[in-house]
């Protein structure tokens, strides 16, 4: 069956967000569509089904009914690789993933495909994304981040791995570019690819909205209490500031959405964050996301009356300010099933910067748009 | 009768603590800061401690917190007293326990023989809860003492 495996060069460069996009858009042109996942590294429980996370995302964003642990059919928990590498079963692996496809098929005109990582990945478990490809006989759309040299190189690189594995490559997806330089990166990048082989089939600016935490995105990174607010942690955190500086020095900083991290004792920040969420920001948007209390420290009791009347969520969290900004400004918030904002930008980039009449004629699928 | 601890540093409130509580036969004891609390909760055990949430030094839901985190004071019942939430217009429920893990939280405002009437219709339900939380066996033994 018409299969594309999405790939990428390396972690987080949009792989979910092209496979959201590429399954509405197939949707839109009539075809009915799986989506699948056959090897996931994170992975969480729904209804009694283990399933990896994308799956949970792209069945919601799907109104899928498929079971979800036919959608993600290999899971690799921690010591899953040791315990492989000491008495390996490739076979029963391989089984698993082509069962799981085959029950897909039944039910689609195509399957989209996601991978994990770049081409190499899942080799320790004799099921990198190339050997997976080639197992399932699908055709590879390659995403890469905004750039153009590293971003050549490792195309050049994640190719031959494909090649070796006898899998095709439809193209390219180049995601993230910056729209001051989305001409010139464009341009440049598919010169460079088709003097690797291959060509750009896609080129998507950059949303930095795409990886906008939700304050509940912020609540369960940092297993934090919620000491009010509860119905405000969809909230949106577009900008994050550490109030250790006094109130007056930190009011600079705050722009629309904005979540301030504070230790718990610095009242003076918290009734600033309070006041200044007071003064709305432009469109409509609040300019307070969110406040974090940092060291477990709980402010005064007089305070907590006007934090349970602000207009924001407060989460109190038992780390000290570093390590709640550490944790915050490294993680990569990935796209929720309930971010409907989310995977509707994810849909409209892919039908407006993504040539999918030609990844569909590299599957062996008639454009019926 | 239950022992009772008032946590109070108004001095106006105090002595219609003592007023209404100790003729229903309960034994009163009253301290005026959290910091007292803490040390007279770890010398006498209370049933029910009323704690009012603004107090000088330590405040009222700290203290609150503190009870709760020890073993010995973890399972008083805890009557919360102020009259910040009422006034600022808000109220109290059960998401709130995370700052302020009271049983009941009650308001200055209506004035200390209503609240009085309030801890006495608690103190009757933690009994009742207490003699149920025993569990079948222990009551069948009570009852085969009568």
């Amino acid at each position: 069956m018409p299969a594309i495996y999405i790939t990428a060069t390396g972690r987080n460069a949009g792989k979910t967000t092209i496979a959201l996009g590429l399954l509405a858009a197939l949707e839109e042109r009539g075809y009915s569509t799986q989506y699948f996942k056959p090897v996931g590294q994170h992975f969480c429980e729904q209804d009694g089904q283990l399933a990896d996370s994308d799956v949970w995302l792209c069945r919601e964003a799907t109104c899928s009914l498929t079971e979800a642990e036919t959608m993600s059919p290999v899971i690799i928990p921690a010591g899953f690789v040791s315990a492989y590498l000491s008495d390996p079963k490739p076979l029963a692996l391989r089984e698993k993933i082509i069962a799981a496809a085959e029950c897909l098929s039944l039910k689609a005109d195509v399957l989209v495909v996601e991978g994990t990582g770049h081409a190499g990945v899942g080799s320790c478990l004799d099921l990198s994304n190339a050997a997976v490809a080639s197992m399932l006989g699908a055709s590879v759309l390659m995403v890469v981040p905004g750039g153009v040299g590293r971003s050549l190189d490792e195309v050049s690189l994640n190719m031959r791995f494909f090649e070796g594995c006898g899998v095709s490559l439809v193209g390219v997806v180049v995601n993230k570019v910056f729209k001051e330089k989305y001409e010139r990166v464009t341009s440049s990048l598919a010169c460079g690819l088709e003097r690797l082989g291959t060509r750009l089939i896609g080129a998507i600016p950059y949303e930095p909205a795409l990886s906008f935490p939700t304050m509940d995105q912020i609540r369960l990174e940092l297993d934090a209490a919620v000491l009010s607010g509860q119905d405000m942690l969809q909230n949106v955190v577009e900008n994050t500031i550490v109030a250790a500086m006094t109130a007056q020095n930190a009011l600079r900083y705050l722009t629309r959405g904005t979540l301030v991290i504070t230790p718990g004792d610095r009242v003076d920040n918290i009734l600033m964050a309070i006041s200044a969420d007071g003064s709305q920001s432009t469109r409509g948007r609040r300019k307070i996301a969110g406040v974090v209390l940092t060291g477990g420290l709980m402010p005064h009791v007089t305070i907590m009356p006007l934090l349970k009347n602000a207009g924001f969520p407060v989460l109190l969290s038992q780390h000290d300010t570093y390590t709640v900004s550490s944790c915050i400004s490294q993680r990569v918030f990935k796209i929720n099933p309930g971010d409907s904002g989310k995977i509707a930008s994810a849909r409209s980039f892919v039908r407006d910067y993504v040539d999918l009449d030609a990844i569909l004629s590299s599957i062996g699928v008639g454009s019926t748009g | 009768m239950a022992c009772i601890l008032i946590v109070e540093d108004d001095a106006g409130f105090q002595p219609g603590w003592l007023q209404h509580l100790e003729p229903r036969g309960h034994e009163i004891v009253m301290v005026a800061t959290a910091e007292e609390a803490l040390e007279v909760a770890t010398e006498k055990t209370f049933d029910l401690a009323v704690i009012d949430l603004i107090l000088p030094g330590m405040d009222g839901a700290e203290l609150i917190r503190q009870l709760r985190k020890d073993e010995a004071t973890c399972g008083i019942t805890i009557v919360a007293f102020t009259c910040m939430l009422r006034q600022m217009g808000l109220g109290f429920d059960a998401r709130d326990r995370v700052w302020l893990p009271a049983d009941e939280v009650l308001d200055k405002t209506e004035g200390i023989e209503a609240v009085a009437i309030k801890i006495e219709a608690l103190l009757m339900g933690s009994s009742l809860r207490g003699k149920m939380n025993r569990g079948p066996e222990a009551n069948r033994d009570d009852l085969a003492k009568e």
